[in-house]
């Protein structure tokens, strides 16, 4: 298994998705690299360690907590997912690479929204007026 | 279709009018004045430079996507003027560290507030809330002895609302206005249909009772923003974001009428030139002369020029509109240029509604109580209008805030939840989020004033700087707004399974609506700076169109009625021609 193909999985155990995208998940996995470089490979291994266990979510959290580093880089992980933006190291932010990156933030699909400014499309729905309806 | 229509025989002759400023007020005035005087020379001055087409539209869509704070002024950051600070917009933020970027403010309270220099200015980045004033707005000193009658009533600007709302292209209910604010005619389009929360919470609150014996009536709030195709826009296709920008330009902005004045009606458009100075006439006769700083040109010695003009009309805004008129020496014979600043205060109460409303699908809010907006209390208060929100916690808590509060436990370090645990925990919180926000109602006062900076920006113009202080007539009404927020949710509360509600107590802070008012003011000679056509008492080529003439804040946002005092002045300005 490479870094890439690890951190596509951990980041679906991470999100509860199961279809995340690998270019997607290739750039915020350079992103991520550029400022937690080394706490990164340390959640690998630690994914790696929990994937085998019976109950792979909570093994990881019980590990990642043991280590405030490997808990940063973790809620930092989720969070590219969820929003296409994460904080650095250094406590500022690192925003959407693309409007495309914030465009697939899962946040969006969680709470059956669309992100702002990116209205639905066909064939969900769409065009004035969808907002009426249960989505 | 770009060349002006109206090239004079001597390109050195005087421009009948040069209006400064290329925002709602200014592009509207162009377009009535080369309706009804087809060959008057006319030129808007702008000090931004941004083209106003659907390709740049795209560019603030995606500025604003990978904004890393989202902020209202996010969409529009990289624009030179505001990048390389030719000719900054302030940003709104309610916060003296950051808003001294460009206000200069000496307290005690924030004025928080902010504007867009741009073509089209602030109207890119509005909500659209387009509601008329009352009409006890106009006599606020005869019906309940506080702030100042306008020098006119609702009657005599009902015929300019109805024509503002067809050039603006105004979604609305005509029947649900019936005993608010008194109609001639209908809307040019149907009220914008509300979100599926937004009738869930109008069905709960159907059943409550009058509130210190005032009805809590929903109405669908007239909004600048398409219900369906309108004069070659399209109908609002719920992007919901029209805070800070409209993908589809469904919500009217001035790009609009400023596109029309210049492709249609003949007026030329001057961008990149900051006006710097206003000259009056040497001599009878003579014209006025606008100075101006041109920020293309890259050696600062040439970047001065000038135009002249017989009649002028500023429409900056409240704030760099006295500016100018400071920075100009102009004759201010009433001593009011720069004073009684306004804004509306706005607040928000938070809370959970029992089961999922479904925010950020749609307009960022549709409905609203606008009952609270008269009333006798005001002898006492202000009043204020209410909104009832589809964006969730609006701007206290955006669902980013919300996952990492279920993600991150930032005390002891550690994960919280992950995994469908956390996706289960953000999607019932966040899609039951409910804002119901009052935007209160404050009166002028002379010390809350617009003056010159000893800060300059990049091309050496001051800063303004500006005094401010909430009046305890504002400061109730924050109270008395949060009083019946409070006693709203309480029904929501006992009937809809509402909870979480907050604040429960008023704390008198306060965001800034972005409607900045009164500083040029409206009225008599002895106390004024305008007359009641938006023309100078001291310099009669000089009028001013924009909130800046408002003699009171009234109680609704301001875009609708500057957009009908604009037309009636620019009719006048027509006349004097």
């Amino acid at each position: 298994m490479t870094d890439a193909t690890d951190f596509l999985a951990l980041s679906e155990l991470l999100t509860g998705e199961t279809d995340l995208d690998e270019q997607l998940a290739e750039a915020y996995r350079g992103r991520l690299a550029a400022g937690y470089a080394q706490d990164l490979a340390a959640l690998l291994t630690a994914y790696r360690a929990a994937a085998s266990q019976g109950n792979p979510l909570g093994a990881l959290t019980t590990a990642v907590n043991a280590d405030p580093k490997l808990a940063r880089v973790t809620r930092e992980t989720v969070t590219v997912w969820y929003t296409g933006q994460f904080t650095k190291p250094d406590e500022t932010p690192d925003a959407p690479a693309t409007p495309q990156q914030y465009q697939a933030g899962l946040i969006w699909q969680v709470i059956k929204a669309h992100p702002l400014a990116t209205a639905p499309v066909p064939p969900a729905a769409s065009g004035y007026g969808y907002w009426t309806q249960h989505p | 279709m770009n060349a002006p229509v109206n090239a004079p025989a001597d390109p050195n002759a005087p421009f009948d009018v040069v209006i400064v400023g290329a925002g709602v007020a200014g592009a509207l005035a162009a377009c009535r004045l080369a309706t009804s005087r087809p060959g008057a020379r006319i030129l808007i001055l702008e000090a931004g430079n941004n083209p106003a087409n659907a390709a740049e539209r795209a560019a603030f869509v995606d500025t604003y996507q990978v904004s890393p704070t989202k902020s209202v002024p996010s969409p529009y950051a990289e624009l030179p003027n505001n990048k390389q600070k030719f000719a900054p917009s302030s940003d709104g933020v309610p916060d003296f560290a950051v808003m001294n970027q460009y206000y200069d403010e000496t307290g005690p309270d924030v004025f928080a507030s902010g504007f867009q220099r741009m073509i089209g200015g602030s109207t890119w980045a509005w909500r659209g809330n387009t509601p008329r004033f009352v009409p006890n707005d106009f006599q606020l000193k005869t019906k309940y002895g506080v702030g100042v009658d306008w020098p006119f009533g609702y009657d005599e600007l009902e015929p300019y609302y109805a024509q503002a709302e067809n050039e603006l292209g105004i979604s609305g209910n005509a029947n649900e206005w019936v005993g608010i604010t008194p109609r001639s005619g209908d809307y040019p389009m149907p009220g914008m249909a509300p979100s599926y929360g937004d009738e869930l919470v109008r069905t709960a609150l159907s059943t409550i009772k009058p509130i210190d014996g005032i009805p809590v009536k929903i109405v669908t709030t007239p909004q600048a923003r398409n219900s369906q195709p309108y004069r070659g826009r399209s109908a609002c296709q719920g992007n919901s974001s029209c805070i800070p920008v409209c993908p589809a330009g469904a919500k009217y902005d001035a790009s609009v009428h400023v596109n029309k004045a210049r492709d249609e009606l003949g007026v030329e458009l001057r961008t990149a030139g900051v006006a710097t100075k206003i000259v009056p006439p040497a001599g009878d006769g003579q014209p006025y002369t606008v100075v101006y700083r041109d920020w293309t040109v890259a050696d600062p010695a040439q970047q001065q020029k000038q135009l002249t003009a017989r009649h002028v009309v500023l429409a900056l805004n409240a704030i760099e509109t006295p500016k100018l008129w400071l920075l100009s020496g102009l004759d201010n014979s009433s001593d009011q240029v720069g004073r009684n600043l306004m804004d509306h205060h706005s607040a928000e109460m938070v809370g959970l509604f029992g089961q999922p409303v479904y925010p950020f699908r749609g307009p960022q809010s549709a409905l609203g109580v606008d009952t609270f907006r008269d009333g006798d209390f005001r002898k006492n208060n202000g009043a204020f209008r209410m909104t009832i929100g589809n964006d969730g916690w609006g701007r206290s808590g955006s669902p980013e805030k919300t996952l990492q509060s279920f993600l991150w436990d930032d005390t002891n370090k550690k994960i919280k939840l992950i995994g469908k645990p956390l996706q289960q925990a953000v999607a019932d919180k966040v899609t039951r989020m409910l804002r119901i926000s009052i935007s209160t109602e404050q009166l002028p006062s002379p010390d809350n004033r617009v003056t010159l900076s000893d800060k300059t920006d990049a091309l050496g113009v001051p800063h303004p700087k500006i005094a401010y202080k909430l009046d305890d007539y504002s400061k109730r009404a924050l109270a008395y707004g949060h009083s019946v927020s409070r006693r709203m949710w309480q029904h929501l509360e006992d009937t809809a399974g509402a909870t979480r509600v907050d604040p429960l107590q008023p704390t008198l802070k306060y965001n800034g609506a972005g409607h900045l008012m009164g500083t040029m003011r409206m009225g008599d000679k002895a106390t004024a700076v305008v007359d009641a056509w938006g023309n100078s008492h001291d310099h009669p080529g000089i009028w001013i169109v924009g909130s800046a003439v408002f003699p009171t804040g009234g109680t609704a946002n301001p875009t609708l009625t500057v957009a009908a005092l604009t037309l009636r002045t620019a009719d006048a300005l027509a006349a004097a021609l």
